[in-house]
């Protein structure tokens, strides 16, 4: 079917009109709140970047949708998801917590000043979350929910700071260990050395490997002995600035691993030079 | 009856595995623990246990096991490392 020209033009026109009335309906819509809100799980592992800004959407809706954080909605709707999401926050840094003590727990080579400190910190920051939730329960207004809600990261900093200060700890106390267990064998060695009937050249390449695992020892020890002074002490309150602290310790654990593996491989290579 | 019996193979088990460490065999569990991480060869851990040089492959396993959990450890503390923590409500 043929429009005649005039009809032609009046659609095309209805159709730009429409179409430019939806594109300047799509950012309210956004804004609104229609598209899924972030679900409670987001909160339940280190999440990225925080967002605290309070803010009300710029909407042209009849009633103005306010935002807080991660929650929208009237203001009983907001201060209902903050109770909701830092329950969940809570739960999984308890849990977390939980984990930590039982590694703690497990650990065969952690020292036993360095359990009982870290165990004493563990259950502390269990007892304060607990109570900092039912604070954040009971609270009745957004701003102090929010607020609260904010403490159960910076007033714990259980996944960056907890995490791995506790593993740094029993991976520092674990190689104090293999150091001594290493260093106990090494005059059984060395004599094993001495007395061994293999070939000069075998006793000689015994003989290197025994004092590479030595240097190795004592580099070990050097890199790994101050970890443990150095993070087990350190505060939720003192981060970002005490992050390097973790970082270099880190390093420290991860050198003297190395110069422990690359001793205990120099063992091998004289059992094997000297047929034992 | 039955409980009897069980104890009874308990006793053989341990009875002969005294007799085999009084030998100089391992009543220890030999695998590939042994042989894992530092490279011992399987020769080397099917001699097992006997004291080898003042070092036996028990102590030595023992040593492995160690370094295996410091690098559990060393990894557990490299993810609480590369994580970002942010607004609980989000």
């Amino acid at each position: 079917m043929r429009l005649s020209h005039p009809l032609r033009v009046g659609l095309a026109t209805l159709a730009v009109t429409a179409a430019l009335g939806a594109a300047s309906a799509l950012p309210a819509m956004a804004d609104s709140g229609s598209s899924p809100s972030p679900s409670p799980s987001a909160s339940s592992a280190p999440t990225s970047s925080p967002s605290p800004s309070t803010s009300t959407s710029p909407t042209s809706s009849p009633s103005p949708v306010a935002k807080v954080g991660g929650c929208s909605g009237t203001q009983a709707a907001i201060l209902a998801c903050i109770k909701q999401r830092s329950a969940t926050a809570v739960s999984n840094r308890e849990t977390r917590l939980q984990q930590l003590t039982n590694d703690v727990n497990d650990s065969a080579d952690i020292t036993a000043g360095d359990k009982s400190t870290l165990l004493g910190q563990l259950q502390s920051d269990e007892t304060s979350l607990d109570s900092l939730n039912t604070t954040i329960q009971n609270d009745t207004s957004v701003k102090q929910a929010w607020q609260d809600a904010q403490t159960i990261v910076t007033g714990y900093r259980v996944y960056l700071l907890e995490t791995p200060k506790v593993h740094l700890v029993i991976a520092a106390d674990t190689e104090a260990t293999v150091w001594s267990d290493i260093s106990s064998v090494m005059p059984a060695l060395q004599t094993a050395i001495n007395d061994s009937t293999a070939s000069a050249a075998d006793k000689e390449k015994a003989q290197t490997a025994f004092n590479d695992c030595t240097s190795q020892l004592a580099a070990a020890q050097s890199a790994s002995s101050g970890v443990v002074s150095e993070v087990i002490d350190l505060l939720p309150s003192g981060y970002p600035g005490n992050q390097p602290t973790l970082v270099s310790a880190r390093q420290s654990v991860v050198t003297a691993r190395q110069d422990l593996g690359t001793c205990r491989t120099d063992i091998n290579t004289i059992r094997t030079a000297l047929g034992i | 009856m039955r409980r009897l019996g069980k104890l009874s193979s308990a006793a053989l088990v341990g009875t002969a595995a005294l007799l085999m460490a009084g030998c100089g065999h391992s009543a220890l569990p030999q695998g590939p623990a042994a042989t894992q991480g530092a490279g011992l060869s399987s020769a080397s851990a099917g001699t097992a246990a006997s004291a080898s040089g003042g070092v036996s492959n028990a102590q030595l396993n023992q040593i492995d096991n160690q370094i295996s959990q410091i690098d559990n450890q060393i990894g557990q503390a490299n993810q609480g490392l590369a994580t970002s923590e942010g607004d609980p409500t989000q």
